[in-house]
């Protein structure tokens, strides 16, 4: 479904992304894992087709997308209605009056019918609906990456992807959110810098090192067992610790921020 | 060190554009050239994108203009052509080689008032440009002026809410770090 | 206005940067006798404030598009020195670092912009306000914010000619008359100020709905 083919990505002749390449199945969710600063997010923007590699291609269903295709207005209407991404900051996705009229933005943008209807419906799978007449804007963080989540998700994309869906949630929205996307069959595809919960959002994960390359593709597990690629990643750090008044080394995954 | 360099840029300022002669400014130019060597191209590409807009609708309704009432002028065209191309290369020679921050460290005040200021800007501008992003990667029709006028407003409301949080973090911050102890 | 340097005859931007030193010194004196230690926090967060305001684009007729100053809802929010100060601050770091505007146009900008724009834009809110709706003032206040801008730096710049020719009656900075700079700028700013005017009034109503207001 998705297919990246030597994606190259260059900022100010800086190297963003060297070379990536892998390709994400229908159905299939993945974990995009890397500390921060290696390309997660442009990676992603590139495959929402809003910023477009320096080098390398990119297909979507077979179709390549170029900047010139995404020109043509009923492709770019077929892409970004099964295409959707939940940027990481929630504030920047919210601009409607209320969150009504923030769900049926998307289906109004799209031609969706029944409108009402499936703001309800939406509202009430996220638990917002007591707030549909409320401003968007006076949620509390969770609150409001549910809201944009809904207004998403209603428009009913074959893709979703999702930019460190939980760096704003607190443990309680985090843990419901898991949940949330474990039982969505959708293509998926989540960033992440949190190695615990990449084993628990997918089976498989694509690590970016700190050289922009892939360092690995393949299943979550066994990535959390190979120390080696671990320390590659610089996911996790040698520490000093004292227990007890005994010191000693050991490996530390830093993680739940 | 960069204050000397600020006042004799601001001298050579007034000096080029009180010359109307245009072999001094040539002259000028061609120095400048020779301090600038290694960035010649980058600078003149920067001053030309800069500038063409207006000095290029400038020149082109001089012209027409000139040519209507008999009394096109060529000299002066050359003169303003000149002047415009020597003033941008060297305020863009000069703020690519001094630290402004440094050059106006003169007053306390405008110094941190700029650098929290810069320091702002890039970060809003962050937040803009991806605002950018998500608005192309959810927009698929045209949008009416309404709308734009209800986007718009949102956002500076998103804007407005950051700034006051972001004053009173940055408050704190000078606070805690001794700021406002002298 | 990007007006770059060249334009301008010394004989006016020299003592416009006198006027516009001596504006907002005092601006920032009397802002930091009233705020104290807010005062540069507050005026750098509205200077980037300023700065993103400045960058909002409405798209218009024919693939054009306009961009607002946000000057006069600054200005109505915060006061006119707050908004002189933060605007001026934008205008200088665009002119000296990122090359939009010329450092001789500075003044003439800090002056027909900012501190011009604020004071005309705030009088007119206060006195609308008394028998007028807020959003009907806030677009008025708008409205006149960039049309006095633009008709102050007409001015400006078509009395270059005059002031400044060869013995042969030949420009020597800036070569048009007030006849053509005063229909050339001020002419598209009437229009351009309904979309400034609907902005302010929008987002005023917006800001108020949300009590995003500093002083009550």
């Amino acid at each position: 479904m998705i297919e990246l083919k030597d994606i190259t990505y260059k900022n100010d002749g800086k190297i963003i992304l060297d070379k990536i390449t892998f390709s994400v199945k229908e159905n299939e969710k993945i974990v995009l894992l890397g500390i921060n600063g290696v390309g997660k997010s442009t990676l992603l923007k590139i495959v929402n087709g809003l910023i477009f590699p320096s080098d390398g291609r990119y297909y979507y269903e077979g179709q390549e997308i170029t900047e010139k295709k995404l020109k043509d207005k009923v492709f770019n209407k077929f892409f970004r209605k099964n295409v959707a991404m939940l940027f990481q900051n929630p504030d920047i996705m919210i601009f409607n009056p209320t969150v009504y009229d923030e769900i049926a933005f998307g289906l109004k943008q799209f031609d969706f019918d029944k409108i009402d209807e499936r703001v309800n419906y939406w509202a009430d799978i996220f638990g917002i609906s007591k707030y549909l007449n409320k401003s968007p804007f006076d949620l509390s963080g969770g609150e409001k990456q549910k809201v944009c989540l809904a207004s998403i998700l209603a428009i009913e994309p074959k893709v979703l992807l999702l930019d460190e869906p939980t760096s704003n949630l607190d443990p309680k929205t985090t843990g419901w959110l898991i949940d949330f996307l474990n039982e969505l069959s959708i293509t998926m595809i989540i960033t992440t810098h949190n190695l615990s919960m990449a084993g628990e959002l997918a089976d498989r994960t694509v690590v970016l090192g700190e050289n922009h390359r892939v360092l690995y593709d393949g299943k979550v597990e066994d990535f959390l067992k190979d120390k080696d690629l671990l320390i590659k990643a610089n996911l996790v750090h040698i520490h000093k610790h004292r227990h007890n008044g005994i010191h000693h080394v050991h490996y530390h995954v830093h993680d739940w921020d | 060190m960069d204050k000397y360099f600020l006042l004799g840029y601001f001298i050579s300022v007034i000096l080029i554009s009180i010359i109307h002669n245009p072999i001094i400014l040539l002259t000028i130019i061609i120095v400048l050239f020779l301090i600038s060597f290694k960035n010649i191209i980058k600078i003149s590409k920067k001053v030309i994108l800069s500038t063409i807009f207006f000095t290029g609708s400038v020149s082109v309704l001089y012209c027409i203009f000139g040519i209507i009432q008999n009394n096109l002028n060529v000299d002066y065209l050359i003169l303003i052509n000149l002047r415009v191309f020597t003033l941008n290369y060297l305020s863009f020679f000069v703020f690519s080689k001094i630290n402004l921050f440094k050059a106006l460290s003169f007053s306390k005040d405008l110094n941190y008032v700029l650098i929290l200021s810069y320091g702002q800007i890039l970060n809003y501008k962050k937040l803009f440009e991806e605002w950018q992003l998500f608005m192309k990667s959810r927009v698929v029709k045209q949008l009416s002026f309404r709308d734009y006028l209800q986007i718009y407003g949102h956002l500076t409301a998103l804007f407005f809410e950051k700034s006051f949080k972001n004053a009173k973090e940055i408050s704190l911050a000078m606070k805690s770090r001794g700021f406002f102890n002298d | 206005m990007h007006v770059p340097d060249g334009f301008i005859a010394p004989s006016v931007y020299i003592p416009a940067y006198i006027v516009d030193i001596g504006l907002l010194t005092y601006s920032l004196k009397s802002l930091k006798y009233k705020l104290n230690e807010d005062t540069l926090p507050l005026l750098s967060v509205l200077s980037a404030l300023s700065f993103i305001l400045m960058s909002i684009t409405f798209p218009v007729l024919g693939g054009t598009s306009v961009h607002i100053t946000g000057v006069a809802l600054l200005s109505i929010v915060f006061g006119y020195w707050i908004s002189f100060f933060s605007v001026s601050l934008i205008l200088f770091l665009q002119a000296v670092l990122f090359g939009e505007g010329g450092i001789t146009s500075f003044p003439i900008n800090s002056l027909a912009i900012a501190f011009f724009g604020s004071i005309a834009s705030a009088i007119t809110f206060k006195v609308l306000n008394r028998f007028l709706k807020e959003d009907i003032s806030a677009f008025f206040s708008g409205w006149l914010s960039i049309n006095i801008s633009a008709f102050l730096i007409a001015v400006v710049l078509g009395i270059q000619p005059i002031i400044a020719h060869d013995d042969n009656c030949n420009p020597l900075y800036f070569p048009f008359g007030l006849n053509i700079t005063l229909s050339a700028l001020v002419i598209p700013h009437i229009f351009a100020g309904f979309i400034e005017g609907f902005y302010t009034a929008i987002a005023y109503k917006i800001l108020k709905k949300k009590r995003l207001f500093p002083y009550g």
